[in-house]
């Protein structure tokens, strides 16, 4: 059963002085449980496709449906509200909160999304457990490693229970080992939980996992393979 | 509570830059209400000294003499209108007065000045003039021709303890009659127009040279237990007076006394402002900075979900923080300094000549009520809440899918 199904989907950037056609017309459709690699070289469109996707960037022309929700067309305020009730993001650079510890970054998804404390504990230590991480929950992001800090992340975009997650070259800025840990963890997550993942990446580890390789270049699809 | 725990944690994220735009608030807030309490000691100071030695809390003319300072607009049956006000709740002390403007001459000159008839006694318990007396004493229970007169005018006249001198005045009838009188005190305020106008005798003694009976006098003193009561005494005493009979406080009397109070707590409220203003742009600044260095976390917090009202407060939060710990020491640091200097005093006796001639004391006790500290929450509040105005704009036009964007 498709979750996401995207049509006809263009994005240009009228700002420069040329404009610049960042997507050319996709149309794709993703089901629960995928574990999808988008793969392509540099500017060739995946992380603004990534954006529409996660509702951080409208589109030019065509529609991004989410379980029916044509989010193109919500106001800002309820796109706001779609992705946190809908949508886990994992970002390339972690972007944890550095004043809170790995356990209140976990929690603060769940506090936006007005959960009570007990339930928001009880699910952030469950998440740091699932990542391999209960024995640094108190631990400011200062004080993790890259891979750690990533994991936290995973933690956050999963606490929220979302009916996918976006990540963004999650791998790109850690080492082999932390790669491969992160990798397992969500392929576990993935095949356990029936989580969706998509991925933007350059990371062969990662396209290696993946058992959908979808590539983009010049804003269109090019090769759309399941293995 | 979330956002409230992360903008608390974020002001001391980069500490050097907090501490400065804390330590400016601090320093603001020091001077700002230490000024202020100077100011506001110095008034109280002029008011309470006015209160106590010249004019009391409230005083009961002929309406006539107000206008037309002429003995002949006196007051008659005090001795009934003193029985009824002293049993007036409000009321510590009343005194009765003769006043009657007079030529005082010594062998060297002569000045004018306003005999004031008083009795010793009641005259003690109402002013605190006796407790002024440098030389001498505040009258003698033996001799009736005793005159207390100020240093300024003694050395004027080149007069001393036991000096001789003569008052040419008008009787009750309108005749030019002269009285010698012996200095028994020299009296010295910290108000020179005062001093040199003000002369004391004994109230018996004058009645009798003019002609009145011990019934009339040309003014009645109140003081009242606590000023806070003015109005109620007033309303109560007026009652009393009946309509023939002017009752007025010494806001009335002294008007520019009772401007003074007011306008004090509008300068302060001034002072306050500005510096509360060249504070907000230092703190939109910081703010600025604060904001502009973590956009990509405020891009990512957007992005999973937290919406434009949670960001605003957070920042508003994170900058009343800022601004309010800045205060809350600086107003415990001018605390301790107001307690101290309102103990011990600020001496400034070397301007001492300049600051009686307008009446007021050399030695000033700044001083402050809690009301004022309350106020300079409440604005710095308002100050740090117009502050975050700017970074809150800021932050809410960041597109999330622009600033999270790696390079």
């Amino acid at each position: 059963m498709n979750i996401i199904e995207i049509k006809n989907l263009h994005k240009i950037y009228t700002e420069t002085a040329v404009p610049v056609k960042a997507v050319n017309g996709i149309d794709l459709n993703f089901e629960q449980g995928e574990f999808t690699a988008i793969v392509g070289p540099s500017g060739s469109g995946k992380t603004t496709f990534l954006n529409m996707l996660g509702g951080l960037d409208k589109p030019t022309e065509g529609e991004v449906i989410i379980e029916g929700i044509n989010i193109s067309s919500l106001s800002s305020k309820q796109v706001i509200d779609f992705r946190l009730r809908n949508i886990g993001f994992v970002f390339q650079a972690y972007n944890l909160i550095p004043v809170l510890t790995a356990k209140e970054n976990v929690e603060f998804i769940m506090q936006l999304q007005n959960q009570n404390k007990k339930e928001r504990e009880e699910r952030a230590i469950e998440m740091l457990k699932a990542v391999g991480l209960s024995e640094r929950i108190n631990n400011r992001p200062a004080k993790l490693s890259g891979g750690e800090q990533q994991r936290v992340a995973v933690a956050r975009a999963l606490a929220s229970k979302p009916k996918f997650i976006l990540a963004d070259e999650p791998t790109a800025n850690l080492d082999s080992a932390s790669t491969n840990n992160l990798l397992e963890i969500m392929q576990e997550l993935n095949k356990k939980e029936n989580i969706t993942f998509i991925f933007s990446t350059h990371d062969q580890r990662v396209v290696d996992k993946a058992r959908r390789i979808i590539t983009i270049d010049d804003g269109k699809v090019k090769s759309d393979v399941k293995v | 509570m979330e956002v409230i725990k992360i903008a608390w944690r974020n002001i001391w994220r980069n500490k050097a830059r907090s501490l400065v735009i804390l330590i400016s608030v601090c320093i603001g807030m020091v001077g700002g209400i230490f000024a202020t309490a100077a100011m506001i000691g110095m008034t109280n100071q002029r008011i309470d000294t006015a209160i106590k030695t010249e004019i009391s809390h409230i005083q009961l003319h002929n309406p006539k003499f107000i206008f037309n300072q002429e003995q002949e607009y006196y007051l008659e049956n005090t001795d009934e209108l003193l029985k009824s006000i002293s049993k007036s709740k409000y009321v510590s002390a009343i005194s009765s007065r003769l006043k009657i403007t007079a030529m005082i001459s010594s062998a060297e000159t002569a000045s004018g000045v306003i005999i004031n008839g008083v009795v010793p006694a009641d005259e003690k318990a109402i002013s605190n003039l006796h407790t002024k007396i440098i030389d001498g004493e505040f009258f003698t229970e033996n001799k009736s021709n005793e005159i207390v007169i100020s240093q300024k005018l003694a050395d004027k006249l080149k007069l001393g303890i036991k000096s001789k001198l003569v008052l040419t005045f008008q009787d009750s009838e309108g005749n030019i009659v002269s009285d010698n009188y012996k200095v028994c005190g020299i009296y010295r305020t910290t108000n020179q127009m005062f001093d040199e106008m003000q002369v004391f005798v004994k109230k018996s003694h004058l009645s009798s040279i003019c002609g009145y009976n011990e019934n009339i006098a040309q003014e009645i003193a109140v003081l009242l237990k606590d000023n806070e009561n003015l109005s109620l005494a007033e309303t109560e005493i007026k009652e009393i007076a009946g309509k023939g009979i002017m009752v007025r406080t010494w806001k009335e009397i002294s008007p520019d006394l009772g401007m003074m109070t007011d306008m004090m707590a509008q300068y302060s409220g001034y002072i306050l402002m500005i510096i509360l203003m060249a504070l907000a742009f230092g703190i939109i600044n910081t703010m600025l900075m604060a904001i502009l260095e973590r956009k990509k976390e405020l891009g990512m917090m957007m992005a999973i979900g937290m919406n434009k009202a949670k960001i605003r407060a957070m920042i508003a939060w994170e900058t009343v923080f800022l601004t309010i710990t800045g205060t809350v020491v600086g107003m415990v640091i001018a605390q301790i300094l107001v307690s101290y200097f309102g103990n011990v005093g600020i001496d400034l006796t070397m301007y001492a000549e300049g600051f009686e001639a307008v009446g007021y004391e050399a030695v000033l006790y700044p001083e402050l009520n809690t009301s004022f500290y309350i106020q300079v929450v409440v604005l710095t509040i308002f100050t740090a809440l117009f502050a975050a105005i700017f970074p809150i704009r800021r932050a809410i036009k960041m597109n999330p899918a622009e600033v999270l964007r790696t390079e």
